[in-house]
Order: structure tokens, then sequence, then C-alpha cells
């Protein structure tokens, strides 16, 4: 089915892109990889005059690692899952990004346009939240930073201003001692929306106790979520089975999933509660 | 058992039995093949449908003005001005909805544009105020009295013979088999046990959507170009529909991706053809987009299956009583003869003297079930198979010693009367599957406490609709190659090779010499459909008498220029030769010295109808005969279930199947390599949610078939044994093989946890809460 | 808005107009005629409308049109030389990969994809790289097969049977 009928701008530089964001405001739709604007647009949930591209502003494609990594907001999943510079600071997301859709989903699906739309669903989402990331948003008014915790506001909303842009995503060099897990637990076929996603990382003392920890969950609440009861739990203790049964407890009490496909709402947070303490495990165990 | 002349045949042959390469396949990965989807006409216009939102309304009003208004509409079209029905059992469609929707997704507006884009704008200009009406989703609710009734005109709606609704009532067929006396059967029984099995939605996800064209002539004549199964249901379905004869409709088969028993009868066709008659001679093409299959195609029978059987200590099965239920949703499309297939394979290959079957098709206010791969089949066998092993596990009885203790053989008796006298190799492929897949070995564990394994077999019999015929038009150019007319249509399942086989190895050619026309009800002759696993065995048959009977008029000319008379001459490699003699001519120099050398052909025309079949009797299902075969397949199925999530990954499953000789090996396996994975889809991640009539995930991002990464190693594996009827002992191989697979990884998943699922899909969740129950 | 674009098809240079609002597959489909790009489910899950654009496997489906200007784009129709299948569709042919065959075109792509960058793909990074391409007819074990025959066929490398 063909798409309505729009205006297609694809400025160059990020400073004529947010021109055309102002200045075409509430009628304009941003497009970065394309995959969900397009469909969004197919289905008529969204009738834009102008479809604004991010796709030709190459200082966005940019992945860096100079103490802390960025990763520009359109480079693609696939990027990042090759990418020396992800695989060296934050491997997690990298193993996040693989997970998401298929080959040529990932070579056209970009971070920024993934976590702007803010869905449950999102793959890379949760491991954002587990590595502590923040979103740089370029505005009228420069730039400014805010932790992921505080970007995914409520079902397919951010804190994204109407007149910004998100530039790139921020990943702060993990402490050393850290161990980081992923998983993404879908019910029915190798390729689906999960039933819950898990990411998290654990910093262990030479002791093998747990000093911090940071738990990110996806699909069981209306937005991706940080577990922080569950994280609070395993602060300070060493990784016993006890512990461990806890927090993963904790962090299930910390969803508010909805029934679908991928399974009903009881099962959703039990599989939370199973791949948590999975998870936890195989770091303890380590 | 084995007929060593057809084993011979089989040795000796040029083409048949043999690796041949299927003849679409360079079209196909260049990407020239055209399927219905690329079908573009000259003036061609584009359809777009508006659907009703409610699954139960009364239409109080259309308002096409402002759609009719815009530039590029050249048709809108509304049930009000179509008086016609269809349907293939019993004519109860409307061409589009007229006054009243009855499932959610029903059409009720057609629009033709210059371009599909503005199709689709126009629909959005199309206002339709409803009134909702009460509704009923539940079929077995829908059986009961008070349920609002979807089709107070059922008693008057044209139908087929066989099939008989109940007035006043849901009930669109009510199917029965008698057969000894079920009560003293279960006296008789030393246990008798009763147990509810489920089917779910699901969707033939052809990767191909419905899609078709219509043009209309002058003087009426409608010309149908359709990605579709059978070609002349769609002619007789069409014709009596519009009350035209039949030779003014004519149906194209065009190439199509995919069928799998969803575009067997009329769907996107009575609309296009409404729209057609509007446009002064322009042709109409309507392609579904994919959420349009999900709601307004057809899909497999959700089916409430209640068996009780009864048994002897042993484990002798005495007598059986099934009453299954079919959700057929809004219309009945092919929900009677569905249900009423699915009544025949009730008692699996077992003798059971004592059988009492009541299947019912109903309506709901629900999507329409249709024909699926397997036509009611596989909803049996999931609860036969499933119920099999759970009688064994009671009585403490082997799950294969229970099987063979009561396995059908040569000379014993269906539930329908009918004595097996030839190609009975069910006992075969259980010996078979045994064997391959190590049954007795226990699987080795995964180190993991958590994860365990564990292995299951089913087996399962399924016939085919009997009697129904074939006819074919061979066609000798003077070169001595042949043009073989034929309507079966090849969905990807093969059968256009492998009739270029049977003619190659009758005729006595090289393939290359045998082409294959498309599919078309004005030029091939009548084929009653592909479907039902029939086209080898019907067509092939047809093919075999065209043959023969071409070679027979080659020996009337071939004699005379021999100098000898017609009784001392024969067929063979390719020309005509004296009976015991060296003195032979070829095909070429006996047309030619016929009819000169500017040219003429010599045709073969071939019938097949099964012998002796008779359809059963309408009160008791019975009949001395009632398939032109039966086939056989057992699957084991080795799975791996989580005790913690409750998902599971099947590991391996071995098919061995008996589908008679196998005359094109590399199709054959493919058959039943994407059948099991077919069969697994349904078995583990498939169902398409309904909910109040709403179908909730209508999109391949939500509704999951088995990818890449599902798929568990298969082993295909034939018995073969003959069928003195079969081309060359064939029979037929397509639908059994997803049949086996659901209650085979049940029955693993079973071995594995001692946690029983009886409803399908096995969602993860439904094993975790098997495994709570087996702790209470 | 409509505007004109230059790109490369199957080694071929275009040039046509294109309204802003049209995605690759329409118009290589109903602009161009090239109908190998077969139309499945419009929402880049099926995959049966992959192609390469520069090199890289997409869904023409979600592509824009006005995105591939100044690009390279390659189709099933561009995987021949001519009349002559290339070492992954004369695989196809043989191993029995294609049934229906309105997947192939986008196996194919996605295979071809898969193999310009791993010449020598195990069984299991074959079915990963094809997790997108959905089929309805094989189950995909000869698909599997067809890719690793010809990865053996075009890289020379020895690689284990598939075991499906």
């Amino acid at each position: 089915m063909s798409l309505p009928r729009f205006e297609y701008r694809a400025p160059g530089t990020l400073a004529d892109a947010l021109a055309v964001r102002r200045e075409a405001g509430e009628d304009a739709l941003v497009m970065a990889g394309g995959l969900t604007t397009v469909i969004l647009m197919r289905e008529r949930l969204a009738r834009p005059r102008l479809v604004l591209s991010l796709s030709e502003i190459e200082a966005l494609r940019r992945i860096e690692a100079n103490g802390a990594l960025s990763i520009g907001a359109m480079a693609t999943h696939a990027e990042i899952v090759r990418s020396p510079a992800v695989a060296a600071v934050a491997p997690l997301i990298a193993e996040a990004c693989g997970h998401v859709g298929s080959p040529a989903i990932r070579n056209m699906g970009t971070l920024g346009g993934n976590v702007c739309h803010a869905d449950s669903a999102s793959d890379p989402a949760p491991a954002l939240l587990a590595l502590d990331a923040e979103a740089v948003i370029a505005g009228p008014r420069g730039e400014r930073r805010l932790p992921m915790t505080g970007f995914f506001q409520g079902t397919l909303t951010t804190a994204l201003g109407g007149d910004e842009l998100l530039a790139a995503i921020r990943i702060p060099r993990p402490a050393a001692g850290t161990a980081s897990r992923f998983v993404k637990y879908t019910a029915t076929t190798a390729e689906a929306f999960a039933t819950v996603t898990v990411a998290m990382t654990v910093v262990k003392d030479a002791a093998g106790a747990c000093r911090s920890a940071r738990i990110g969950l996806g699909s069981v609440a209306s937005t991706p979520i940080r577990a922080t009861a569950a994280e609070s739990l395993l602060a300070g203790r060493r990784l016993t089975r006890e512990a461990i049964d806890e927090a993963a407890r904790a962090a299930a009490d910390a969803t508010s999933p909805s029934s679908n496909n991928q399974g009903s709402a009881g099962y959703r947070r039990e599989m939370t509660r199973v791949w948590v303490r999975r998870l936890l495990e195989d770091i303890a165990a380590r | 058992m084995n007929d060593s002349s057809t084993s011979e045949l089989v040795q000796r042959s040029r083409a048949v039995g043999r690796e041949v390469r299927r003849g679409d396949a360079a079209e196909k990965v260049t990407g020239r093949y055209a399927y219905g989807m690329d079908l573009a006409l000259p003036g061609m216009l584009h359809a777009k449908v508006l659907r009703s939102p409610y699954p139960h309304a009364r239409i109080v009003s259309i308002d096409t003005s402002r759609a009719r208004a815009l530039a590029g509409v050249r048709a809108v079209v509304t049930g009000d001005e179509l008086p016609w029905l269809f349907g293939s059992a019993l004519r109860d469609e409307p061409f589009l909805a007229r006054g009243r929707v009855r499932y959610a997704g029903e059409p009720v507006v057609a629009i033709a544009a210059t371009t599909e884009e503005i199709a689709r704008e126009a629909i959005d200009l199309v206002d339709v105020e409803y009134e909702e009406l009460p509704a009923v989703f539940d079929p077995i609710e829908a059986m009961e009295p008070g349920a609002p009734v979807l089709h107070p005109d059922l008693g008057s709606y044209a139908m087929e013979g066989y099939y008989g609704g109940v007035d006043g009532t849901n009930i669109a067929n009510h199917a029965k088999i008698r057969r000894g006396d079920v009560e003293q059967g279960f006296r008789d029984s030393d246990f008798v046990f009763e147990d509810v099995f489920t089917t779910q939605y699901v969707q033939h996800c052809s990767m191909e959507a419905h899609v078709c064209a219509a043009q209309v002539a002058v003087d009426g004549s409608v010309t149908v170009w359709s990605s579709c199964q059978s070609p002349y249901n769609f002619v007789r379905d069409l014709s009596n529909a519009l009350g035209l004869p039949y030779n003014r409709v004519r149906v194209i088969a065009t190439g199509i991706g995919g069928a799998f028993g969803g575009k067997m009868y009329l769907r996107t066709e009575p609309l296009t053809v409404a729209l057609a008659m509007r446009t002064q001679g322009r042709p109409v093409k309507y392609a579904h987009t994919r959420d349009e299959e999900f709601i307004g195609a057809v899909v497999k029978h959700p089916a409430h299956l209640k068996f009780k059987t009864g048994v002897k200590r042993d484990g002798t099965i005495v007598a059986r009583q099934i009453t299954s239920v079919f959700n057929t949703g809004g219309y009945a499309d092919a929900g009677p003869q569905v249900a009423r297939n699915s009544a025949f394979s009730g008692t699996g290959p077992y003798r059971i003297p004592n059988v009492r079957i009541d299947s019912y098709c109903v309506y709901t206010n629900n999507p329409i079930g249709g024909a699926f791969r397997g036509f009611g089949v596989p909803q049996a066998t999931w609860a036969h198979e499933s119920q099999m092993d759970m009688i064994a596990h009671r009585l403490g009885i082997d799950p294969v010693e229970i099987r063979r203790r009561n396995l059908m053989d040569l000379g014993d008796s269906t539930s329908t009367g009918e004595v097996l006298v030839t190609s009975v190799g069910v006992r075969q492929t259980l010996e078979r599957a045994i064997e391959a897949s190590s049954y007795r070995t226990p699987l080795a564990p995964t180190g993991d406490p958590r994860v365990v394994r564990g292995r299951g077999l089913a087996t399962m019999h399924k016939l085919t609709n009997s009697p129904t015929h074939s006819t074919a038009f061979v066609k000798m150019h003077q070169d001595g190659t042949v043009v073989l007319l034929s309507s079966s249509v090849d969905l990807g399942q093969g059968i256009a090779t492998v009739l270029r086989q049977i003619v190659a190895e009758r005729l006595g050619l090289a393939l290359e010499h045998v082409s294959i026309a498309p599919p078309d009800s004005h030029y091939s002759p009548y084929d009653q459909s592909t479907s039902g696993s029939r086209s080898v065995f019907h067509m092939g048959n047809a093919v075999l008498a065209a043959c023969a009977d071409l070679a027979r008029r080659l020996c009337a000319h071939a004699a005379p220029l021999l100098g000898v008379g017609v009784e001392r001459v024969e067929y063979r490699d390719g020309g005509v030769g004296v009976v015991g003699g060296d003195r032979f001519l070829t095909a070429k120099a006996i047309i030619e010295k016929t009819f000169g050398t500017r040219g003429c052909t010599v045709h073969g025309e071939g019938r097949f109808t099964p012998p002796n079949t008779v359809p059963p009797d309408k009160d008791t299902g019975q009949t001395p005969k009632m398939s032109a075969f039966w086939m056989y397949a057992t699957h084991v199925a080795d799975v791996e279930v989580d005790l913690d999530t409750g998902r599971v990954k099947v590991l391996k499953v071995v098919a061995v199947h008996d589908a008679g000789t196998i005359i094109n090996p590399e199709g054959a396996v493919g058959q039943v390599e994407g059948g099991v994975v077919q069969g697994l889809g349904a078995t583990l991640c498939e169902e398409m949610l309904v909910a109040d009539g709403i179908v909730t995930n209508a999109s391949f991002a939500e509704y999951k078939i088995p990818t890449s990464l599902d798929v568990p190693e298969i082993v295909s594996l034939f018995v073969e044994a003959p069928h003195a009827e079969g081309p060359y002992g064939a029979k037929g191989l397509s639908e059994p093989a997803l049949a086996p697979t659901a209650p085979a990884v049940a029955n693993a998943i079973y071995n594995a946890t001692g946690a029983r699922v009886t409803s399908l899909p096995i969602t993860p969740e439904k094993v975790l809460a098997a495994l709570a129950a087996t702790r209470r | 808005m409509t505007r004109h674009l230059s790109m490369s098809i199957n080694g071929e240079p275009h040039e046509f107009d294109a309204a802003d609002h049209r995605t690759l597959i329409e118009v290589l489909r109903d602009d161009l005629a090239l109908t190998g790009t077969k139309d499945a489910c419009r929402q880049g899950v099926c995959g049966s409308c992959t192609v390469l654009v520069d090199g890289v496997a997409v869904r023409s489906c979600l592509m824009l049109a006005a995105r591939c200007q100044g690009k390279s784009v390659t189709t099933v129709e561009g995987l021949a030389a001519g009349d002559r299948l290339s070492a992954l569709q004369q695989a196809f042919v043989e191993a029995g990969a294609v049934q229906c065959g309105y997947c192939t075109s986008g196996m194919l792509i996605a295979a071809t994809a898969l193999l310009e960058s791993n010449p020598s793909p195990t069984e299991v990074e074959v079915r990963a790289a094809l997790v997108g391409n959905l089929c309805r007819c094989t189950g995909y074990a000869p698909i599997v097969r067809a890719v690793l025959a010809a990865s053996r066929a075009g890289a020379g490398h020895p690689v284990a049977a598939v075991g499906s």
C-alpha cells in the first residue's frame, strides 16, 4: 500500500535540520532509518506534510570513543555491531543492537531512531539504561544532555522537545570489573518482539561482592524501565542465591506488563524474574 | 504388498523416480517468473475495499458520493447493487455485504481507480453508518438456543447435495459417522476415557497474498486472472452465482506464490468482477494487503474436539465417540467439507469396531474458516494421537505398543466401512520411524537440570475427497515433441514437473521435449482442483490415459505406413514399431508422412475417475469405498523443554510417509520438510488471535511463522507401499506432512516432563501451567 | 513533490521522476517493471522485497526512492550475467531451494550480501543471515544447503555438510 503524499527534505547539516524542524513544527515527521516512520505513514497513523530525513547528515553517523563512547544518532545497528570502538567500551550495546529485527533491518535502523520511538519493546534501550547512557540533544539553544532514564517518558513519548533532535548517545566507560549481560527472550520465534528483554551491568569488588548494579528491562512496562529496587537490593551484597532471588523478585515487581501475543502480563512478569535471576547467577558464577 | 511390476517400471524409468529439477526454477531465481501480483494488463484499474470494523452489524446507510467525486475513481460498488450469492458447499455469501455484516473485515464497498493510491484515498471518503447487533463468537454458544442466528435464510441457500445446514440455527453442516454400537462398545470396555482437545486459528501465510484481475466483455463474458488453486472451481462457482453459462466465464490461473488450501475457492474475485462490470471493459486488479490476508481471506478452523474412547485393559480400542465443533465464522466457505473430512479421520489409522462421530460446522461472527492443508485432518490427528498417548500412560502400556496393537492392515475396515485392499503402509511408517529415530535409545541429558529432553511419536491417516475427476490433453507437434494441457496448478509443490515426468516416461521422450501449458479454463480441460493431495494420483492417471490415447492415434496413422494392420503395431521409444519386429517410424516421420511437412498435430485425451468410490451415506457416513487412496505417516519428535520458561525447542523430527511410489524424490522431500515446518508453526508459535471478533495480530510482525533459526533437523523417509491404481504406484503426500507433527511434539513434551498440553498452540505459558498441574 | 532521481540499477544508469512519497519497491515494480522484487508484507518483516543499495541489503518497501538518489541498486534481476546464473542462483536450482519461489528473490539477495561479507559461513551463520526472510514452502533446509553449496563453489573453502 502506498504512503500518503508528503514533501521530503534531507538537509546535510544538523543546523539546517534544526532550522527545518523549527520552521515546520508539528507538520514535520523526523525520519532516521525510516522503519517505524514509513510503517506509521503506511498505516495512516501519521500524515505529515513534510518528512525531515537525517540520512544525509554525515556527522550523525559517527561512533567515537574518547573516554566515553559516543554513538551518533544515525549510526545503524549493523554499524554499531561491527564497531571496534563499541566493542572496546560497551560490548553490551553491540550485543543488544545485534538482536534488533534481522540483518536488513539492522542495516537500515538506527540507534537514534530506535530510542526516539520510546518503544517498550526496543532491544537496545534496556542496555542503554544498564550502561547509564545519556542522550545528547541538539536544539535551538545548543546542546543538552539527559540521562536515558529521563528520556523515556511514556508510551511512544520522549523528553525531546518539538524543536530538538537527538544527536548522539553517550555511554560512560564502565568501571573496571564490570560484568554485563543481555538477553532478549522471545516466546514465539527467533525473530519476534521480546516477551522480556533484560540488560544488566554489575560492578564487583575484589572479593566478588556486588558493589553496584544497573538493570534495564524492556517489553514489561509502557516504556523501557530500570529495576531500581532490585539494584538497591544488590548493592553491597554478595551474590548469594538468596540475594539473587530477592533481586529477581524485586525486578519482576517493578514491571507493569500488558498481555499480547508475546505473553500474558503474568507470564512476562514471571519471565522477568527468571531471566534476571539467570543473568545474575551467570555473573555470580563467573 | 510390493507390486513387482511397478518396481520394475520404476527401475527401468527415464524420468519417474529420478532426481529431476523443477522446470520453473531458473525463471524463479532470476525474478522473471510472473505471479498474479505481477500482472499488468493494458488499461488496468486498481481496486481497494472498505471492510467492516464490526463483527456483527446492520448497515444503516452508505454514502459513496465523495469517493465517486474523486478524480481517477472509475467505479464504486456496494452490496445493494449485487443480487448474487456465492459459495462452494452452500451459496451463503454476497459479493459485498448486503444490509448486514457478519464478521469484522467483511467487504462493504469496493472502489476501482486509475491508481492503487487513488483507490486507497477514495476508501477514506466513504461514510458507512452501522448499528451493532448482538454477536456470538464461541461456536458452542452459537449452537445453543437463543444465540443470535447469523443466517436466517440458511434453509433457502443453494447447497451441494451432500451438505445440510440446520435451518433456524447456526449449524452450517452436521456430518455423522455411525458404525457398530458405540454404547455397547463402552459397556464392553474395561476403561472409558473422555478428553477434550482444541486447536487455534492458523493463517496460511502464503508469501503471495490473494490477488486477481477481472475483465468483462460487451456481451457480459467474464475473464478472471487469479492466483488460485482451481480454475474450474472458480468457473463453476462464479457461473452459478452470476447465472452465466460456463463458456462465458474464463478463469486463467496465474503464477502463484503459495496456497496451502487458502486459494481453493472464490475470495477476492466476486467483488473484482462486480467492479469490472462497471468499467466499460477496463480490467480491474485487486490484491490483498497482508493484513487483509489475516482478516479477510480464510483461516484454518479452530476446533473443539471431545473424544470418548473405550479400551480393553491391553489397550485394544473398542469404541470411540467424537463430538467436534468447527468454528467457520461469518460464512461457510469450505467449512462444511472441512468439518466432515475431519470426521473421516477421527478414529486415526486404527481398527475401531464401534464409532459414533458428530462433526458440526458452526457460524459465528468471526473470520471465515476455510480449506487449509490437511482439510480438518490435522485437527483430528491432534486429538486422536494425543489421546492415544494419554491412554497408553493411564494403562501403563508403551505408546508404540498400543499403536501396534490397534493399527489397520490390509483387509481391515475404516470407520466409514471401507475394506482396505491396497497400499496400507501405516505399520511400515511406524516401524521405520522407530528405527530411524533410534526411538529406544534415550536422549542424552542436557547437563542443566532445568532443561529436560523427551521423545514422542504420532501417526495418522488421511483420505482424498472421492470421487473427483481429472482430465488432460496431450498435443504432439510434428517434430514429435509434446505439450501437456492440464488444469493442475503448480502452487510450488512441483506438480508441473511431475506431470512432465509422467509424459516423458510414458511416451519415451526426453523431459525437455515435454512442455506444460498454464492452466486456463478456455484451453486446459477439467480438473476438480489442486487440493487434497490428489493431483499426482488423479491427474497423473489422466495424463497416462491421454498419452495412451495419443499413442493409439499414432499407431493408427503408422500402421498403413508400415504396411501392416493396426493390431500388429505398438507405440515404443518415441515412435511406432511393428510388434516383434525391427520396422519402426519415429513420431515425426509418422506425422510428416501422414500430413505432409507443412505440419499438423496429433492429440490424445484422458480422463481419470477413481474406480468404485462412492460418496458416504449422509446419515451414517458409510460407503463401500470412501477414498481413491489413503495416505499414512508417522513422525517422531525430539524436544527440549526449559522448565523455568516453558519454552520448547524441537531438536529433530523424523518423518516417515507412505505416499506410494515416489515420482520426484527432490519434490517429495521438499513437501515433507516444508510440511513439518508448517506443522511446527501450528504446534508452537502460530495463532491468529481474535478478541470479540477482531483480529489483534494481523501482521507478520505479530503473527509469527517459523524462521530459518527456528527449525530443527528433519529426516524425511518414504516407505513406498505402491498403490495398485496409482500412476506407477503413486498416491499423494502434501497434507499428511504437517498432521502428526503437533501431537508428536506434545507427546515428547509429556515424555520429557510429565506435563500434558491439550490445546494448540503449545505456548510456553501453557507448558508452565501444565507443569504446575503435575505438581498439584 | 516530485523530484528527478538518478541511480544505477543493476549496473545501468537510470533517470526518472518520482514523487517524494514513493518507496523503492513501488518505483522498481510499478515504474521500471522490475517485478522480480516481491511485495508481500510492506512492513519490512518478510524479506521478500530485499534489495542491495550500495551493496547493503535493505527492505525496498521501507526505503524511500528519494533516499536512493545517486546510489547503486541491485535487484534479483541483476544477479545473473545475462542468462548465465550466479553460483548462488545455480545452487538454488540444484538444491531444490525453490518451491513457490515468492521468497526466492529476497533470499538470493540476503544470501548474496552474506557471501559478500562472509564467503565461508557456517550453517548457523547462514540461518542467522536469513532469519528476516520468511519462506512458507521449503522449511528452509534446502535454502541453507544451497547457500552453503554456493559458498563452497564460490570461495573454494571446505565447509561442513549441513545437518538438516
